[in-house]
């Protein structure tokens, strides 16, 4: 492990975007603060963080995909600064992100040739392509039908084409953002026995991935990341699981929140054993009136699949819903939201605002058939409405007319949440609700939580950030793998047990160590 | 165009991107009011067409003549305010111009067989609605594409009013009532004209002051927010099918009064193209939202102007489906220039 350097990022900093695509400048708003990964050829590389930590964006920085702000990054010894995606093919990087970029409807050789089809004189050379392809895949040790179109491959198949495409282009870095979240065992072993090929032939290899026995299954070394900043670079071999997530979590630069704590009363919304609609496992949870509830997890747990079956966005395959101790599984959205219930999305541009629409309509959208006598929605009385929320909420504006799109994200998180405080609901299910948002955004946000429990309501809150679900929630579930694995009261959470609990790849043993029963 | 054209704010520009903020932080410009409001536009624009006509083309100023443009205007007004309602929520309906023949012959056969109007009147009105639903149902539930399912829907309703009419026209019974509703006059005033804009006035209260109006706006910007805040999405959208067609159907009414005959073949793929480029030169936005009543009158005045215009000039009549080619390219380049500026979509 001493060959060359191949790539050499130093403390890249990424500034976050506003509305209008200028960047933001300001320490809280940096998506990288301060990133630094260096690859040697002939290593595998792991890259870990939790959500949010820059993981991706540092990876897209490295692609050409992103420019960057601050710091430097050297690719094979030469310094890159502007650049396009079809010069960093030719430096020799490829990435095989999560989601493919192969054209579905084309064959396996007509993807790997996508962009830069092979000639003679002005026609295509068919022979050429088919024989290279056949080489590439040949290379792999597999056997994919190389005229079948993409979409008709597995998964497993689709990313070795990938991967071929890769080598055929003689590329020396090859960046995989986390390759085994949707591939079965066996095709996770036939990947990592392919990248172990690949290192002893010099490529250099960056693995991006949350299972942290993979880290220690393929790497040499691992470099962690945490809210855009580099925690450090350690060699596998010589390090423990408990140092990778503890740099993992680390400390958080801003003081955690501090919640004043109410008593809650009586279970107000309870699941049993419901199972959404796209399948996992059977989710039980309550929640109580005055009470602030943390559902954690990684992205694709299935906490926002379980929000979606609580408030009726999606239906329930199984198990019943019971707000307020009636059961609600078979009824619709509008009708359960007319009982009290409100829900924020996590998509809050998409699902949470309408952006060209006046704040005044976003805010007045769910109290539209109560404004007026019959049908009618009265002026005054949805102006006086929006008016009154957009005071309470501090929401930055200069009137109630302006559209939404003119809001900062914060201010348009309000907003999506605000909409539902003109009257008092009785169930709130918030799914990422400070997420892009920055830190007096958020301290706003938390208050709103705090207020809406004392006055008694319940709060379900979908949060990927540690700190604060663990700050914020009276009790904490732990989703992994579409299961509640774990309900952790407030005095034994700590952002390990609840990481720990988190992972994939975490045990029973681990468990029960880390709800230290 | 828009750099030169704000100049109220031009003088400070040193970028793009800080002059997008200063145009959105003060609405002070012409061109920016005018962008906002667009009818202001518009209404300018007819104005001077009504003024260059008068000056340029013959007979154009007689009070006869305003009066048969306004009375052309009335049933392709009603119509494009039916298809305002399937525009705002983002749909399209192909079917229209079917329904106009498919209205006529059930207007008369009913007229024929009961020699009740009231009761012709409705069983029309009922047929559009009723097509409207089927409509809304397959485009909501079915989800079939609005465009394949209108397009069918056109052929549809063609053939049933061939075969309601086995193939040719039917003579409408005398009805001193159906007659007057093309003659009559209300100081000065053709009734279909008071009627159409009774019909304006209605829809411009239900689309500013109902909880349905603000729905479609909203289902039209953004479906998956306005559902997920408690809007019920199918239910809007079915209803803004029903009337679309159920307006068609009314246009069909006022637009058989005016030939006093039922046929099969009234309106077709023209009305439905007529129709779609009222609304759009109103200032309706094909990708849904954005739209209103007044803007949707006044296109539908634009075209009947041009059209009168065309024929009071002697320009051969095959000039006039290009110029309305033209028309609604033009309408369409200024709404996506405007859905720019406005930086709805980027």
């Amino acid at each position: 492990m001493s060959g060359p350097v191949l790539l050499d990022a130093q403390h890249i900093q990424k500034y976050a975007y506003d509305d209008e695509g200028r960047p933001i400048r300001g320490t809280d708003v940096l998506l990288l603060a301060d990133a630094s990964l260096e690859l040697i050829a002939g290593e595998v590389h792991a890259l870990v963080g939790e959500n949010g930590a820059g993981k991706t964006t540092l990876i897209k920085v490295i692609a050409g995909a992103l420019p960057y702000e601050g710091g430097s990054l050297h690719v094979a010894g030469s310094l890159r600064g502007e650049t396009t995606i079809s010069r960093v093919r030719s430096e020799g990087i490829a990435v095989i992100w999560q989601e493919f970029s192969l054209a579905p409807h084309l064959s396996v050789v007509e993807n790997m040739f996508l962009g830069r089809e092979l000639r003679r004189g002005r026609r295509l050379d068919k022979g050429e392509m088919r024989r290279q392809a056949a080489e590439a895949i040949a290379t792999l040790g597999v056997s994919i039908d190389l005229d079948s179109t993409v979409e008709r491959l597995s998964t497993s198949q689709q990313q070795l084409v990938e991967i071929a495409r890769a080598l055929n282009e003689r590329s020396r870095i090859l960046i995989l953002d986390e390759p085994t979240a949707s591939l079965s065992r066996f095709e996770t072993e036939r990947l990592f026995e392919l990248l172990r090929r690949l290192r002893s032939e010099g490529l250099g290899v960056i693995f991006v991935t949350h299972r942290l026995d993979e880290v220690f299954t393929i790497s040499d070394r691992v470099s962690i990341l945490k809210d855009g900043r580099s925690t450090g670079t350690l060699v596998t071999r010589a390090t423990t699981k408990d140092e990778i997530v503890e740099r993992m979590v680390g400390r958080h630069l801003d003081a955690v929140y501090q919640r004043h704590r109410t008593t809650p009363g009586e279970v107000v919304l309870e699941t049993r054993n419901v199972v959404p609609a796209g399948g996992g496992a059977p989710a039980s949870i309550t929640v109580h009136r005055g009470e602030i509830v943390g559902l954690a997890g990684l992205v694709g747990a299935g906490r926002t699949e379980l929000a979606r079956a609580i408030v009726g966005a999606d239906p329930v395959e199984s198990g019943a819903v019971l707000l307020d101790g009636m059961d609600v599984t078979g009824w619709a959205m509008r009708r359960r939201l007319d009982a009290g219930m409100a829900f924020v999305p996590e998509n809050r541009k998409d699902q949470g605002v309408i952006l060209p629409l006046p704040i005044l309509r976003n805010l007045a959208i769910t109290e539209w058939p109560r404004l007026g006598p019959g049908p009618l929605v009265v002026p005054r009385r949805e102006r006086g409405m929006a008016t009154a929320l957009v005071e309470e909420l501090s929401i930055v504006a200069r009137t109630v007319d302006q559209p939404a799109f003119t809001l900062s994200g914060g201010n348009q998180q309000r907003v999506a949440i605000g909409k539902w405080l003109a009257r008092d609901r009785v169930v709130y299910v918030l799914d990422e609700p400070t997420r892009g948002v920055d830190v007096s955004a958020r301290y706003a946000l938390y208050e709103l939580m705090e207020a809406i429990a004392a006055r008694g309501g319940a709060v379900l809150m979908i949060s990927s950030d540690l700190p604060e679900i663990i700050s914020m929630s009276d009790r904490i579930y732990v989703m992994r793998l579409g299961t509640i694995s774990a309900e952790v009261a407030r005095v034994d959470a700590t952002e390990q047990s609840i990481l720990t609990l988190m992972l994939p790849d975490t045990t029973a043993a681990d468990v029960s160590a880390a709800v230290g029963a | 165009m828009s750099t030169s054209s704000a100049p109220a704010t031009g003088g400070s520009m040193t970028s793009p991107q800080p002059a997008a903020t200063e145009r959105r932080g003060r609405a002070a410009g012409t061109w920016d009011r005018i962008s906002r409001n667009p009818t202001l536009g518009l209404l300018a624009l007819l104005l001077v067409m009504w003024a260059l006509a008068w000056i340029l083309v013959p007979k154009f100023g007689s009070v006869d003549n305003i009066r048969t443009v306004l009375r052309q205007a009335s049933d392709l007004g009603v119509a494009a305010i039916g298809i305002l309602f399937v525009l705002l929520i983002g749909g399209i309906d192909l079917s229209v111009g079917a329904l106009y023949g498919l209205s006529s012959v059930v207007l008369v056969t009913v007229m024929i067989q009961t020699g009740s109007l009231p009761l012709a009147i409705a069983a029309a009105l009922g047929a559009g609605v009723l097509f409207g639903l089927l409509n809304g149902v397959l485009v909501q539930w079915v989800r079939i594409p609005a465009f394949i399912t209108t397009l069918g829907g056109f052929y549809i309703a063609y053939a049933l009013a061939q075969m309601i009419s086995a193939g040719s026209m039917l003579s409408m019974p005398a009805d001193d009532l159906f007659v007057g509703l093309q003659t009559g006059l209300l100081l000065g005033i053709p009734y279909l004209v008071i009627l159409a804009a009774i019909v304006a006035a209605i829809a411009w209260v239900v689309l500013n002051h109902t909880t349905f109006g603000r729905s479609v706006v909203a289902v039209g910007y953004n479906r998956v927010t306005a559902g997920l805040s408690g809007v019920r999405v199918p239910r809007i959208v079915i209803t803004c099918f029903a009337i679309c067609s159920g307006m068609a159907a009314l246009a069909a009414v006022m637009l058989t009064s005016r030939v006093q005959i039922g046929v099969p073949t009234l309106g077709g793929f023209n009305a439905t193209f007529e129709t779609i480029t009222a609304a759009v030169v109103g200032g309706t936005s094909l990708f849904g939202g954005r739209g209103t009543v007044v803007g949707v009158i006044i296109g539908a005045i634009i075209i009947r102007t041009i059209n009168n215009c065309i024929v009071l000039l002697n320009i051969p009549s095959q000039l006039y489906q290009a110029v309305m080619g033209l028309i609604i390219v033009v309408a369409l380049v200024v709404d996506a220039a405007r859905s720019r500026y406005l930086g709805e979509r980027t």
